[in-house]
Parts: structure tokens; sequence; C-alpha cells
């Protein structure tokens, strides 16, 4: 409706009549829209283009930690439930697609979405569970439970197979070969960014507005009828779903994937990691895991890594404004830019873009 | 969608709407970037000769696996001594080499529990460099020493780290990064893709290690002491330590019977199983009366803490008049549960060498006996030993010599020997025939070595070692599997005994 | 490659003192814990952190200043360590009352993360650092079972440590202000119960305990910036027994998981050691265990979370 406002009414300097308050306007969406689509380009394009087959290996980890991450976010974003298991989803996933590629001979755009579908019965599982627990003691089980998988289920053949790691080829298609960093980048990105556009047309969905009830008051929202229990599963597929596939997209970004035991890749500290950087770029946002993912790779993890204390530093520094953000600003960096935003001249939210 | 809270509502034209410019701009997107889409990547290696290597070791054949110093010529390197082709280069030969400057990378975990690994890895590697340096380079050429921060266990940072120094760093080769760990191997199938040598001087673990075995490739090497070699003279010293205790009566009550029943005690990791499994064959084969009457496989280290009692225990139930260690914690560990339990008996273990077994073992380390690993050992008196102690005070003063950096230092004296051959023409695919093909290699430091294509582990002796009155004597010379245990011990410990 | 396992009754026996020993350190991380929720409504993810630093600050000292006497150090450490939670709360969480158990979370995740940036840099060349006994060396055995004199120091001094708290929350002022706070925070304000001062004095104790549980434990193992993080965890799970409210509860729950963890080792079962903890915790929480010990209003609270 917005794309037919007459043209004269836009010469005119005039906007079209409003509707309530909650939708866009015209040449606001439009100005918006075209914003984004070449901010979508500029990101499938600069990097490899510009950057060297390093920045490029760099930045699709970025955005396969920022999968991970968004995994979060639709647990504990959408529906609050505070879990701290994210990297066993990714281990499923990564395991998985691995083993399907190379076990199974299943090209890779079957096994990543059969990998992350395999993670979704396990994510349900959880979710189950988490229908008996609350906040404090759902976040205690899940940080155990990391544990247990790590160190029980990453180590059985039957899912890592025998030999001590899981080899995971890069794909093709047809002719062209994702096993350059360049070109496996434009993959992860467009996957991503599916996968951010899925995020975002459910965030604002009617199932996401009954978790948004859920989230804020799980009573009220039960005593207004919502399904309480139907709309955390549903969370807790989609959260499973995210993080599996983020894990086949990392197993095949590293080639090689250790199985676990004496030394944990999907470990407690990995999920704490997922969840931490998270949080810090703002869990309510499908942005906040896109900014957190970045910072922590790129700033914290790469930047620094060429001198001796480095990275050691950047850690702490991390520290000291993950601290300052959760004092002053706890919905993360997202809202930082947000305020920033508004200061730009914005005029709010609900200002037509 | 920055707010970080509720996102408005919008109809769903408008959603519609916008899903059209995406579909628009990804198709310009695509387009711009389609010349990098298909562009083949550049690979580092500019040299025009061919990737394979040649089969062959350089020098007169040797046969794989000889241990010790056989017949044959030898060479002694003496580091400053490289220039063997002299003169000047004047044109790059090979990505990382130019005119004037060669550049190394370091791959190294400088935090976490891992850095005690690293750090002094590190140190060795610049103190070289340095040195290198100060004597006018090789050929001319000086050394650039790049590092890269990787966290130990962290494959992606390994990977990403590898890829820094090769793509942007330009590094000819890397040097004296651990690769013998599950969390390298990632970065460890990349540098084989792009054909850049990992030369490696040090390595807690020989041709038992399953992560590098199945990747072994003629672009790594790593010099340690080969464990079919190791075990043998473990078994050996065992054996004569064994019999000297007998003939005092110094072994406990009960044993008189069966003096050659032993126990072992291993973490339950890949590689120390291998190294039990063959420590328990070769002690089967010295005579029936030799048997294995015992195997602790200790789950992880922190049980090597708490549960030790338990293991030892098991050994003494079963009769074991002796133990062998796989490793250093399970010996440290495994002594001070033994004297708890007032379970007396001599102990050899593998790679014990380090302060956990003298400053802290409380005295029930006393006696005991570990190697090193085929590494260096300070109160050698050779010249190469000497000019190492000198350096590594200059330039870190407050460095202890371990198992790193003595085998840090044996690694860039293999770079600097087969660099230096090469002179002008500096490539990868020469130099790795060179550090594949050894021949009776001698660095002062540490065991001869000497490898071929299908054994780049390269060292087949090694010395044995006693902790005692808390600090460790050098109580051989170097042994490989064919030598003989000394008749008495040069230590106040003697045969371990106690009084 | 292993013996069969089978059921050894000396074996048993040991390990169940072994894992006494063990649990004595995480029912102190677990003691530590449970004051520091209870006064702040923080899930603490830098108490192994806490312990680390205290315990390098008792390697400093006594590798520092050689003459000091063992014991003293020992209380040093313990000492930095109430200050080092009191700082923390007083530098952070007093001014994160209001927010939810996730902002809380991430906070200690940040001053975990910043504790051990720190330690890892101030003492980057202490590698494999070792600290000394607090107790002579050597052991006690009685038939075919022994414990070091360290572990059985331990065990003692975490039952006393223990049960001295438990009376200081029922009998003293600051305890029953600190129950009340914990029951029901405007209640308690408004009856005057000051709460920072209350919860200061927690952190400082759950500091404290956390200093304590390291410097007891380390001496038997090697101290890195990674040591505590698994006892830690262990220290969560005791927490867990007791609802996280309950002290009595998370000193027994620590030496009955360190007890049951050993001795599991011993059965045919010793597959599931490794993982004995999170199915205990699986367990527990299943059984709402909190129910046992949250009264309403707490347990009000406690599902408010997040």
């Amino acid at each position: 409706m917005m794309a037919q406002a007459p043209a004269i009414e836009r010469l005119a300097g005039q906007q079209p009549p409003a509707e309530p308050p909650v939708a866009a306007k015209s040449s606001p969406a439009a100005a918006r829209a075209i914003a984004v689509a070449a901010l979508f380009a500029a990101g499938l394009a600069l990097p490899p283009l510009l950057l060297d087959s390093t920045w490029n290996a760099v930045l699709s980890l970025a955005l396969i930690y920022a999968l991970m991450g968004l995994s979060v976010v639709a647990l504990t974003g959408f529906v609050g439930q505070l879990s701290l298991m994210p990297a066993t989803f990714v281990g499923i996933g990564a395991y998985a697609s691995g083993r399907l590629v190379t076990s199974l001979a299943t090209p890779f755009w079957f096994a990543a979405p059969l990998a992350a579908t395999i993670a979704v019965p396990v994510a349900l599982v959880i979710g189950m569970i988490a229908l008996r627990l609350k906040g404090l003691y759902l976040a205690i089980m899940t940080l155990v439970f990391a544990n247990v998988v790590e160190e029980f289920i990453f180590t059985k053949p039957w899912l890592v197979g025998k030999g001590r790691v899981v080899d995971a080829p890069r794909p093709h298609l047809g002719g062209i070969s994702f096993a350059s960093d360049k070109n496996y980048y434009v993959l992860v990105y467009l996957i991503v960014a599916l996968f951010l556009l899925l995020a975002y047309n459910v965030s604002r969905s009617r199932t996401a507005r009954a978790c948004y009830a859920v989230r804020d008051n799980e009573d009220a929202a039960q005593a207004w009828g919502i399904n309480v229990a139907k709309y955390k599963l549903i969370a807790f597929a989609l959260s499973g779903f995210l993080a599996g596939f983020a894990g086949a997209l990392y197993a095949h970004w590293l080639e090689s994937v250790p199985s676990g035991g004496q030394r944990p890749l999907f470990g407690l500290e990995f999920s704490l990691t997922v969840v931490f950087f998270t949080i810090v770029g703002g869990v309510r946002s499908i942005w906040g895991p896109v900014i957190g993912g970045t910072i922590w790779v790129v700033l914290v993890r790469r930047l620094l890594a060429g001198s001796p204390n480095g990275v050691n530093i950047a850690i702490s520094i991390f520290g000291a404004v993950v601290l300052l953000t959760m004092l002053y600003r706890p919905a993360g960096l997202v809202a930082w830019i947000g305020d920033a935003r508004r200061k730009l001249g914005r005029r709010g939210r609900w200002a037509g873009v | 969608m920055f707010e970080g809270d509720d996102t408005p509502m919008t109809t769903s034209r408008s959603r519609f709407r916008s899903a059209r410019f995406l579909a628009s701009a990804t198709a310009l997107a695509l387009m711009l970037s389609s010349c990098a889409l298909f562009q083949p990547e550049r690979v580092a290696l500019r040299s025009t000769s061919l990737e394979t290597l040649p089969p062959t070791p350089l020098g007169p054949g040797a046969a794989a696996g000889s241990p010790g110093a056989a017949a044959g010529p030898r060479t002694v390197f003496q580091p400053g001594s490289s220039g063997f082709a002299g003169g000047k280069p004047n044109y790059a030969s090979n990505d990382g080499v130019t005119a004037d400057v060669i550049r190394l990378g370091t791959i190294q975990p400088m935090d976490g529990p891992a850095a005690q690994l690293g750090r002094p890895l590190f140190r060795a590697t610049q103190a070289y460099v340095n040195d290198l340096n100060a004597r006018g380079g090789i050929n001319g050429r000086r050394v650039e020493l790049y590092l890269q921060t990787a966290c130990f266990t962290c494959d992606d940072e390994n990977k990403l780290a590898a890829k820094a120094l090769v793509e942007q760093k330009h590094v000819f080769a890397i040097v004296n990064t651990y690769m013998n760990t599950y969390a390298f191997s990632s970065a460890l199938k990349y540098l084989n893709s792009v054909h850049v040598p990992l030369i490696e001087g040090w390595s807690g673990v020989g041709d038992e290690n399953l992560v590098w075995g199945s990747a072994q490739s003629p672009w790594n090497v790593y010099y340690t002491v080969r464990n079919t070699d190791a075990v043998v003279v473990y078994a050996r010293w065992l054996d004569a330590a064994i019999t000297k205790w007998n003939a005092v009566g110094k072994l406990p009550s009960g044993c008189a019977q069966h003096p050659y029943w032993i126990g072992e005690v291993y973490l339950d990791t890949a590689q120390d199983q291998r190294r039990t499994v063959e420590f328990a064959n070769v002690w089967a084969s010295f005579g029936a009366d030799h048997q294995v009457k015992s195997q602790q496989a200790v789950a992880a280290e922190e049980e090597a803490v708490t549960r030790m009692d338990s293991y030892v225990s098991a050994m003494k139930d079963a009769g074991a008049c002796a133990a062998f260690s796989a490793t250093n914690a399970t010996m440290v560990f495994g002594m001070q549960a033994a004297k708890r339990q007032g379970w007396i008996v001599p102990w050899v273990a593998k790679s014990a060498w380090g302060r956990a077994a003298t400053d802290n073992c409380g005295g029930a380390c006393q006696g005991g006996f570990t190697d090193n690993n085929g590494w260096g050992w300070p109160e050698i008196s050779t010249p190469q030993m000497q000019q190492y102690l000198r350096v590594m005070a200059r330039y870190y003063p407050d460095s202890t010599n371990d198992a790193q950096t003595f085998g840090g230092w044996i690694g860039m004296m293999a770079f600097e020997y087969a660099a230096g051959r090469l002179g002008a023409d500096l490539t990868r695919r020469d130099l790795m025939p060179i550090l594949t093909g050894l021949h009776n290699f001698e660095t002062g430091i540490g065991a001869t070595i000497n490898t071929s294509p299908d054994d780049h582990l390269g060292m087949g002796a090694t010395m044995m070692l006693q902790i005692c009155n808390n600090r460790f004597y050098r109580v051989s010379n170097w042994l490989s599997a064919a030598s003989r245990p000394p008749s008495s011990i040069t230590s106040p410990c003697g045969w371990g005994y106690p009084a | 490659m292993t013996l069969a396992a089978t059921f050894s009754a000396g074996l048993f026996a040991q390990d169940l003192l072994n894992g006494i020993s063990l649990g004595a350190v995480f029912a102190l991380l677990g003691l530590g814990v449970v004051l520091i929720y209870k006064s702040s409504g923080v899930l603490n993810f830098a108490h192994g952190s806490m312990a680390m630093f205290s315990t390098y600050i008792y390697f400093e000292i006594s590798r520092t200043f050689g003459g000091v006497p063992v014991v003293v150090a020992t209380l040093m450490a313990v000492a930095f360590g109430a200050l080092l939670g009191a700082g923390m709360y007083l530098a952070v969480f007093r001014r994160m009352q209001e927010a939810g158990l996730l902002a809380k979370v991430i906070a200690s995740l940040a001053v975990a993360g910043i504790l051990q940036g720190t330690a890892a840099f101030l003492w980057r060349n202490a590698t494999q650092a070792r600290v000394p006994q607090q107790f002579p060396e050597g052991s006690l055995r009685i038939g075919g079972v022994g414990l070091g004199h360290q572990e059985i120091g331990t065990i003692a001094i975490t039952i006393f440590v223990g049960v001295a708290l438990i009376l200081i929350l029922r009998h003293t002022t600051f305890g029953i202000a600190l129950r009340a706070t914990a029951q029901n925070r405007t209640a308690a304000k408004m009856l005057g119960v000051r709460e920072t001062r209350v919860a200061a004095t927690s952190w400082a104790l759950g500091g404290g305990l956390a200093a304590l549980a390291g410097t007891l434990v380390i001496p038997l193992a090697v101290l890195t910036v990674y040591s505590m993080i698994g006892y830690m965890v262990r220290g969560f799970v005791a927490a867990v027994v007791g609802g996280f409210v309950s002290l009595p509860a998370a000193l027994a729950g620590g030496f009955a998981l360190g007890a049951a963890q050993e001795s599991l080792k011993a059965t045919p079962l010793e597959q599931l050691s490794t993982v004995f903890a999170g199915l205990a915790v699986a367990a527990l929480l299943l059984a709402r265990v909190e129910r046992f010990f949250a009264l309403d209003q707490e347990l009000r609270a406690l599902q408010e979370l997040g």
C-alpha cells in the first residue's frame, strides 16, 4: 500500500495519511529498504573484493559465531529461557554434518540442514526439562548438561567416528568450489543473511508476540490463554536448529573437527562465550549476536594476536566494556547503537523508519 | 530494529516490498562479486617449480631409524657456520624470502595453561633469531620472526593464526609450533595444503601420535625420540634397576620370588596407551619371568591428583615390584602415593623432566628415573651447549632451561643448517628434503638426528636422568635401543633404593 | 587394556575417603556461592576466578617472602579473597540489585574474564606454579586405606568453617539480616536492614571461602589460571542441593557429591563417575529440591528471575 502512494503527494512533500503509529510510511520505508539492500550488497561483495583471504576467513567465522548467537536470541530473547549450552547443539550439528558428508556421501546442501534437524529433538528434550525448571535452576541444569554431553556424547564413535578428527570438506555447487575463503565467505554470508531475514520475519509474527508475552510474564500469559509450553518448545526447536546449522557451517569452515574428551571443543567454555557475546551485543535483537560475534572474533581474538600478551589484554578490556554495558545499558550494545541513531536525528522507533 | 526491545510491527505488504528490494540487491551484488567469486584463490607459493617433493633424501642414504651414531659421515652443526653456499643472493626466490630477509612464523599459546609450553618455545626461538641476525643471518639474509598467539585448544584460532602468518605476513616457514594436538589438526591441514613447511624442534610425543601420524606430510617435521627406541631404553633401565635392588634385598617382601613383575600407570590418552602397550611387549620379550601384572589407566590429570592412591594400591596388590609411568603426572603423583603406602620400588618414567618432579614431589620422587626425551642437558659440555646457555642468558636472563627451550633451539639449528646449505636459491621445496633427510646430524645439544621420508622424527637415543635431593642428575650418556645401561650410577642416590 | 572393573572393598573405601576430601573443597565453594546468592541474587560465575586469584596471591607471598609461615600466608590470602569479594560487590553488583539474573550472570562472567586476564598477565612467567601445603607431609594410614595430612586438614577446616557459618547465620544479627533479605528484600529494608552492608559482608565471606578452598586444594595440584573452574562447577552442584539457599545442605551436599563421585570409580559403574555431577543436578532439580528449603516468599522471588 505504501508503494502506491501517489507520486504527486510525495512531490508535494506531504506524507500520505498515517496509519496508526505502528505502520511504516512510504518514502522512508523505501529509503530504508534501499539502505538495507545497499548494506547487504556491500557486506556480500566488499570483503571478497577488497580484503585478503585471511580476513575473509575471519569475517566468515564472525558470521558463523553470529548464527550461534542467534540461537541464543531465539531462546533467551524470545521466550526468556536462560540456557547455557548453545555450543552443545553447535557440536551436534558440526559432527553430524561432517560425518554425513564424509561417511555417508551426502552433499553439503542436504547434510547441513539435516545436521541442524538432528539437533532439534535434543533441543526439545532440553525444552521439556525446561518446562519444569525456572531461571536459575534451568541455567545450572544446562550448564551441567553442557559438560556431560561434551565428555560423554562427543567422545562416542557412533557420533564422531573412529578417528580422532571428523573431516568436513568444503562444498561445491556445479563448477563453483567453495574451498577458497572468499567463496566460502559469500556462502556463509548468504546463509546467515537468510537466517537473519527469517528471524526478522519471525520476530514480527504472531508467534513471536506470544513468545514475548511468555517472556515478560509467564503467569499472565498463561492467564490470557497462551499455551506457554508450546511456545517454549517452539523456541527451543528453533534455537536448536539455528545452532545446529551454525555447527555445520563451523565444521566446514574448520575442515577438520577433533572429537571431544581430553580437550573439549564444544564444551562449557564455548557455550559461555557464545552466551556472553550475544548478551553483550543485545539478546533481544537479531543484530545483537552479529555485533557481539564480530567484536569477539575480530577485535578480541584476532586483532592483537601478533603480540605476546595482546589477546590477554583484549579479553580484560572487553570484560571491562561488558561490565559497563551490564551496569548502564543491559539491553546490550545494540541499544547503544539505537541511542546513537536517535541522537543523530531519527525520531525514535515509531517515527516511520 | 536497533532498539533492543520489542520491534515494531509492519504490515505484510511493506515486508513484501522489502523482500523485493532485497532480492534485486542480491542479484546486483552477486553480479558485482562474481569477479571475486570465480577467481581462483591465489596460492601462497609463487615459485614456478613443481609442488611435489622428490622422494629421496639428500646425502648418502641411511637406513630409516638407525639409532645413535650409525656408520657413515656425521654432520656436526654449530650455529654460525651457515654460509656453505656463500655469496649474498640478489633475487627473491620464494614467498617469504627476499634478497635480504627470511620471514619465519611461530604460533604459540602465550596464555592459559599451555603458556608453560608456548612461552619457553617462543623465548628460545626469539633468542636464536636475535643471535642469528647478530652473526649476520643466513647467507646474508636476516631472519624476521612473527608471532601469533593462539589458545592451545582453540581450533579456529590456530587456523586463523596459520592463515595470518602465511597469507598476511608471507612467512617462508613456521617454526617450533606444537603441531601434535587435535586442536591443531585444522591448521595443519591448511599448512599442508599450501605447502608451507612446519619445523618443530620440540614435541612431547613420538611416532605414536595419531594426529600427526595420519597427516604426516613431506612438509612438516619434528624432532623427538622415537617411541619404539625409547621404550627399549626404559625397559632395559628398569630391568637393571630391579636387578640391583634385588641384589641388596631392597625390593618389597614377597618380591624375591618374582622381582620382575611390574605395574604400568598412564594417562588414558591415545599416545600413552600406545607407549604402555609397546613397553609391555618389550618387557615380555625379556623373558617369562618379566610380567606386567597391572596396567592402570588414569582418566585425566585431575584424577592423577585425587586418586593415585587407588591406582598404586592396585599395582601393589597385583604383586608388582616396580613401576613404569608413561608420562610425568602419573610418576610425580604416583611416587607420592607410593610413599604414603610404604610401597618403595624402582620407578622409570617417560618425560617427567620438569619442576613438578623436583620442587614439589616432597622428597617422594627421590631416586626415580626419567629421561630427557632426546633433548639437551645443560651439563653437556659442548661448544653448542655453551653457545645456547650464553645466548639465552643474554636475551632472557631469567629464563630457565627446560625441555621446551632445548627443543626450540634444536629446531632452529636444523633450520639454519638446511637453509644455509641452499644458499641463494632458498625454496621450500628444496628445504624439506634436507630436513627430512638429516643423516647423523649432531646438534651438540640433543641426540643425534636421523630422519627419512618415512620417519620425520629423527631421534633414536635419549638420556636417563634421576631425581635426587630435589634436582635432576644425568646418569647416563646417550642411550639407544642397542645400548646397555651403565653398571653404576654416579648420583648420590645410586640406583634409588633407600639406604 | 585396563583391568576389568570389579568391586573391591579396599579400593571402594579408599575412593570414598578421597571423595570426602574432594567434597570438602566442593562444600567450601558451595557455601560461598550460596552466601553470595542469598544476599544479592547473583549466580557468581567469577567464584572460581576469585579462588584462583587469591591462590596466586598465596603463591606470590610464599615465593617472595620466604620467611613467612605458611599459615600466615594462607590467612593473608583469605583476607585478600574477602577484600576481593567485598570489592566486587561494592564496585559492580551493588548497582545491579534490580537487574535480572541474566545480566548478573554476564556481569560475573565479565569479572571472571578480567580476573583471569589479569592473573595470566601478572604471572605470565610463573609457569607450573606450585604452592606449599599447610599441613605436614605424609599421611595417616589405618588398615589398608589412608589419607594425606593435607586432605584430613581440609576436611576438618571445612567442617569447622561450615558449622561456624551455620551458627552465624542462625544467631547473629548479620545472619538474621541476611536471611531476612533473602526472604523478602522490601520487608527487610523496611525493617531497617542495611542491604549494602549485609551484601558486602556476604560477598566478603564468599570471597574468603573461595580463597580458603583454593589455598587448601591447589598444593596437591598445579596452579594455572583455569585450575579452579572444574571445582567451581561442582560447587554450584553442592549449592543446588540446598536449593541455593540452604547452607547446611550445601555443606552436606558438597561432601556427598565428592564421596559419590569418587566411590563410583571403584564400582562397575565407573564410567558414570565423570558425569555424576550432571546426573545429580538433573535429578535434584527435577525433583524440585528447592521446595524443601525455600520458604514461600523465597520461592516466588526465585521464580521471578530472568
